[in-house]
């Protein structure tokens, strides 16, 4: 088989399980997104410096988020959610080094990225709301509709993880078509575009989420609503 | 574009771990510092009402402190112009007193210098006109008058009351009948004659009388018995008229 440029290959083995450049990748991003958490933390101060001040601006900016579009579990949620976003922007920007691809180029990482949102929405949704009020919300408005909610979860899980794949997939084949075709300085722009587009991925995968997890929740809150009026 | 299931699985891990990690070392943390910071900056605007609520207190104290002070300083102001009216009154009073009892000492010093003057310049008149008298008299002096004021000596013994007679008797006695006569010239044989006779019988006893001149009385006798004297000469009498008009 030709190779292309574009495959993920796998480094080595430890048992059966076979560890890729994605995963490789993957710990990288988590070890040093520990490490700096960790360093910037250790110097909390009342009166905050630059880097201090960047970290609450983010950390304030993720929560604010959150709370727009869910307000009553905002400290549920922005763990997930904020991890999920400043995971995905590493991940994407990390295809701008050279001799390194973004691990959300792999189908099986935004697969199990999209399994895990997939998984949250009932996770939340059941701890906050209670397994049988939570599944109730699939009965309604009519019990016929179930097969609908259910080819709904699957197909909008499905599209989570093509969509990211899809569009970091060809932004980096874009990329490789040019400095094939163009040569050294020709893919400047794309790689500039790939910066946005990293960052728009990440937003709509991390807001799709959180829409998907807040709907869980508050589908079964409406109906309280509606019950008490 | 195929699917990894060990990539699949570690991918998951690999999440829920940095979940956990950023749970642990950046949003507890972070959080946890601006809920903190957020408690101080409650607590300062705590304070800053509180303080403000009393600085608000504080001032509308002082101000009605003030607007007391601002009334009690004019009611003083007040007290103290009216004090001062009053007392400015009672010393002009005072003063119109002092002056009008200054004044009313002035006029009677005035009158007195000017009775003093008077009195001064009539007993200087006096004098020039006792002088004058005198000056006249001695010119017109003569035996004729010498006489005649002689024979008016003899009458006023005979003129005498009881008392006076009494008193002559008691002095003639007081001086063992020695009298003297003092005369503006020499007396006559005739005249001393006459004139111990006189005394000797109005004294109930005989008298030695001792002779004087004396030109300063200008014409007459002055007749001394101790104490008592009896004259009828001219400068006695211009004298006595001169005393009568200065009294």
């Amino acid at each position: 088989m030709r190779q292309t440029g574009l495959e993920i290959n796998t480094v080595f083995h430890l048992g059966s399980l076979a560890i890729t450049t994605t995963v490789i990748t993957t710990w990288f991003i988590v070890l040093i997104l520990g490490l700096v958490c960790w360093l910037i933390t250790q110097r909390l101060s009342d009166r905050p410096g630059p880097v201090q001040t960047a970290t609450e601006a983010l950390v304030t900016i993720i929560e604010n988020a959150v709370a727009d579009v869910a307000p009553q579990q905002v400290k549920q949620l922005t763990p997930f959610i904020g991890s999920l976003w400043i995971f995905l922007v590493i991940n994407n920007l990390s295809g701008l080094i050279p001799g390194v691809h973004s691990p959300t180029r792999d189908l099986s990482a935004t697969s199990a990225l999209a399994i895990v949102v997939f998984l949250s929405v009932h996770w939340y949704g059941i701890r906050i709301q209670g397994i049988r009020n939570y599944l109730s919300h699939y009965l309604r408005p009519s019990p016929i509709l179930l097969p609908m909610h259910i080819v709904s979860e699957i197909t909008r899980t499905v599209a989570l993880a093509i969509r990211l794949f899809g569009n970091m997939m060809s932004l980096e084949m874009a990329a490789l078509l040019i400095l094939l075709v163009a040569g050294f300085l020709a893919p400047v722009p794309i790689l500039m575009l790939h910066i946005i587009e990293a960052l728009v991925q990440a937003y709509i995968f991390g807001m799709l989420a959180l829409v998907y997890v807040a709907g869980g929740i508050q589908s079964q809150q409406l109906k309280q609503y509606k019950t008490m009026e | 574009m195929e699917l990894n299931w060990s990539t699949f699985i570690l991918e998951i891990i690999n999440f829920l771990v940095l979940v956990w990690i950023l749970k642990k070392f950046l949003y507890r943390p972070v959080l946890a510092a601006l809920q903190q910071r957020q408690e101080k900056i409650e607590q300062k605007l705590d304070e800053a009402a509180k303080l403000k609520t009393e600085g608000i207190e504080l001032e509308q104290l002082y101000q009605g402190r003030m607007e007391d002070w601002k009334r009690e300083k004019q009611q003083a102001r007040d007290e103290l112009h009216q004090e001062i009216q009053a007392q400015r009154v009672e010393k002009l009073e005072q003063l119109e007193r002092e002056l009008t009892s200054e004044r009313e000492k002035a006029a009677v010093i005035e009158q007195r210098h000017q009775t003093e003057a008077q009195q001064q310049y009539q007993h200087h008149a006096h004098q020039q006109g006792a002088r004058f008298a005198a000056s006249l008299l001695s010119s017109l002096a003569g035996s004729e008058l010498e006489q005649r004021l002689f024979d008016l000596l003899l009458e006023t013994f005979d003129q005498l009351n009881q008392e006076q007679l009494n008193k002559l008797r008691d002095n003639c006695k007081s001086t063992e009948n020695k009298i003297t006569i003092v005369s503006a010239s020499e007396l006559s044989d005739n005249h001393k004659k006459r004139l111990k006779e006189k005394l000797s019988r109005f004294c109930e006893q005989s008298v030695e009388l001792e002779y004087q001149v004396d030109s300063a009385l200008i014409a007459g006798l002055r007749l001394i018995v101790g104490a008592w004297v009896l004259h009828l000469n001219l400068r006695d009498e211009l004298k006595d008229f001169a005393d009568l008009i200065h009294e």
